[in-house]
């Protein structure tokens, strides 16, 4: 050897690694500078093997692999943070060396191990790993908040057991023939449990695999969707609601000309044939059906939801009574009615008759479920508080206090299919006669009117539970100050120009607003409501214009009086011929339209409708200012 | 004979009631909205005029509110198949503006007629 060359005791000992090794004794023999101050070794201990492997908590880990190094002669092994290798001893007995790896990132990497794992353990998605037989080998919390179950009972058993639920077996076929091939599987997993327990999982499963390729673990990552796919569906329902509501108010009209034409012409045709002809009792049955097909188109008006009426305040506590003894008469002996009604719940602002219709229609529901076999109706009423999260899922709704209607019945119930569509108009599990599906789907009309919200819950053979809120009315608290306007004093009633050439209108709309509450100056020329505009253009908070006059038409006039107040809210009323549509108007700078011919709920909507945004606007260019 | 004058955007519609009213004994003419009808009656004025509520050009109620106020004698039934809202919204307001009968559509023939008897005072022979 030459002088000059380093020893290799000298390249060991100061190797930038730490590296030593180990006897079959699990002794430390050697060890170099790195290693000595990393585990805080002396020499004088190692010289008199006096280091076990086993004395230090960090290289535990590696007892099992170097035994099995020496038993099954495995030239190599890797542990994270370690390289191993076997020095086979020609004269001495066999050793294992250790290279300690990154370590001086060693208590880094455990924190960030810790750090990932303390990810995996508080993570929302459920994490489980398994390994190549599809033994469980980890499951982490939120696995087991969703099934239940303590996850130290998981370990060992089979992925495929999900306790309390069921899934169809040939997802996990699926996913399993991926993972053996080697490939990521994406999927929903849906777990059917107790009714209206289902739990969508949305999966991701990764394989595993070893330095040969082969599948040595796998892990699935899994969100529980179910909620956001419960949002989803609801939302889906509330827009399908919506949109039959508005056909059915469009059609409706053109639908009854139709059935008038029908059933003139076949009544007419009746005249024409003899009374003891087959054809004479055939076109009766014609007859029949159209009457049947009218009396379908106002109950489909009933549930669309533009069937609006005068509200009041009313307690639903009270309707409750009234509607319970409409009912009682119907009801057999079988079917016990029991009532929990909290007389102190607030009020709400409602259609009475629309009301008695919910409460009737739920009762009857309840009543044609326990039919058979009788039970306990129960109807309860109290008043709640809900939440942001709560109405959440109902969009439009606000939080605040409702008053809750519950109407549970002891009945058949429903399964979540038939739950789905409850509120479907025409969807019916009853025969012909019992109804013709448009009682739920009209109560969710009236309740979506009320800007309430409905909730069914079923299960079969349990019953069925209804949630109805309605938003109470609340106390009526001082208007946020605005800068003093004569317009918007609450005090002083609000002052109309209404212009229509048609004296007759203009004699209506006269009684129609002044009972209302408003003040009316009505003239029917154009020409001398501006002069009277013009002379005191403050004096006024509304101005309602026919669009078809002589003298001045209706845009013509509201550009006049705009020139003198640009704030002024101007109503322009219109028949559906003529070439004016809403856009049209607003370029005009009128707030707002109303269809002719006017009727009085309308035009009235419209005027607070022009006066608010009126205030809106001044407001903000206050603001703005 | 009483005439009467139908006034519906509807053609099959007005046919019908024609031909109803007609095999009732009546002299009956059509209009097809609320303008043409008030062309007609300022040319002869008929006893009644039967009209639709939702038409194009001019509506029923201004129609009613004009027939009122230029012919006060002319009675009206005014029938609608319903409104933007609900089903009988325009016939209160056609009843306010003075129309003397309101019907949704639609009508029962013997209900129709009978009204119309009412109005013109039985029928002639």
């Amino acid at each position: 050897m030459n002088a000059s060359m380093p020893s290799s005791k000298q390249v060991l000992e100061n190797l930038s690694v730490p590296v030593f090794t180990v006897s079959t004794g699990l002794t430390v023999q050697v060890a170099n500078r790195l290693a000595r101050e990393r585990f805080g070794w002396t020499r004088q201990a190692i010289s008199q093997n006096a280091v076990s492997l086993l004395s230090e908590p960090e290289l535990l880990c590696l007892e099992p692999l170097i035994r099995g190094m020496f038993g099954e002669r495995t030239h190599e092994a890797g542990a994270a943070g370690f390289a191993l290798s076997l020095l086979e001893g020609e004269t001495a007995s066999d050793a294992v060396a250790v290279t300690v790896l990154d370590s001086e990132n060693k208590a880094a990497t455990a924190r960030r191990d810790a750090l990932l794992a303390a990810a995996i353990e508080q993570s929302d998605e459920l994490v489980l790993v398994a390994d190549d037989r599809g033994a469980v080998r980890y499951v982490n919390p939120a696995y087991q908040k969703t099934i239940g179950q303590p996850r130290t009972q998981r370990i060992g058993r089979s992925w495929k057991e999900w306790p309390g639920y069921e899934v169809d077996p040939r997802r996990f076929d699926e996913i399993q023939a991926a993972m053996f091939s080697g490939e990521v599987w994406k999927g929903d997993i849906i777990l059917n449990g107790a009714p209206g327990a289902r739990v969508e999982l949305k999966s991701t499963f990764s394989p595993v695999r070893d330095k040969k390729g082969g599948l040595t673990h796998f892990i699935g990552v899994m969100r529980d969707v179910s909620r956001e796919s419960d949002l989803e569906r609801q939302l889906n329902q509330v827009q399908k609601m919506q949109a039959i509501g508005t056909l059915a108010g469009g059609i409706a009209h053109d639908f009854n000309n139709i059935l008038y034409s029908i059933l003139g012409n076949t009544d007419l045709t009746l005249d024409d044939v003899p009374k003891d002809s087959p054809a004479y009792e055939n076109l009766q049955e014609v007859m029949k059906a159209g009457r049947r097909a009218t009396d379908l188109v106002s109950q489909i008006l009933a549930f669309s939801k533009q069937n609006e009426r005068e509200r009041a305040p009313l307690q639903l506590q009270s309707m409750i009574k009234g509607a319970l003894k409409f009912i009682r008469g119907s009801l057999p002996s079988t079917i016990e009615i029991r009532q929990n009604v909290d007389p102190r719940c607030g009020t709400i602002l409602a259609q009475p008759s629309q009301i008695h219709q919910v409460i009737v229609n739920l009762c009857t529901n309840a009543y044609h479920a326990m039919r058979a076999q009788g039970g306990v109706l129960e109807v309860a009423v109290s008043e709640v508080v809900l939440d942001e999260g709560f109405v959440a899922s109902h969009p439009g709704r606000k939080p605040g206090r409702y008053a809750k209607l519950v109407v549970r019945d002891t009945g058949h119930g429903m399964d979540a299919v038939t739950l789905d569509r409850v509120f479907e108009p025409y969807f019916s599990t009853k025969e012909r006669e019992v109804g013709v599906g448009l009682g739920l789907a009209t109560v969710y009309g009236i309740v979506s009117n009320h800007d309430g919200l409905i909730e069914v819950t079923s299960a079969l053979a349990r019953g069925t539970t209804v949630n109805v809120y309605f938003p109470l009315v609340e106390e009526k608290k001082a208007p946020p100050k605005q800068a003093p306007r004569a317009s918007t004093s609450p005090d002083r009633r609000r002052r109309v120009l209404f212009v229509d050439d048609e004296a007759a209108i203009v004699r209506m709309a006269c009684r129609v607003l002044e009972r209302r509450g408003f003040e009316v100056l009505a003239f029917s020329d154009s020409l001398e409501a501006y002069e009277s505009f013009a002379a005191d253009p403050t004096g006024f908070d509304v101005v309602i214009t026919d669009q078809t006059m002589p003298h001045l038409t209706g845009t013509q006039l509201a550009k006049k009086i705009l020139e003198l107040r640009p704030d002024m809210p101007v109503v322009l009323s219109t028949g559906f011929s003529e070439d004016l549509d809403e856009q049209t108007v607003k370029a005009f700078g009128i707030q707002q339209f109303v269809m002719k011919p006017i009727v009085p709920k309308e035009l009235e909507k419209a005027i607070h409708e022009a006066i608010d945004s009126g205030e809106d606007d001044t407001s903000a260019s206050e603001r703005e200012g | 004979m009483r005439s009467i004058l139908v006034v519906d955007d509807d053609p099959q519609l007005r046919r019908m009631i024609r031909i109803t009213l007609e095999r009732a004994g009546y002299a009956v003419d059509e209009a097809e909205n609320g303008a043409v009808a008030m062309h007609k009656v300022r040319a002869q004025p008929p006893d009644l005029v039967i009209t639709d509520i939702v038409m194009p050009h001019k509506e029923g109620i201004e129609t009613i509110a004009e027939l009122k106020r230029d012919h006060p004698k002319v009675k009206v039934i005014a029938i609608s198949g319903g409104g933007r809202i609900e089903a009988r919204q325009y016939l209160g307001v056609a009843a306010q503006i003075g129309a003397d009968k309101t019907f949704g559509k639609p009508v029962e023939r013997e209900l129709l007629l009978a009204a119309v008897e009412e109005l013109l005072g039985g029928r002639e022979p």
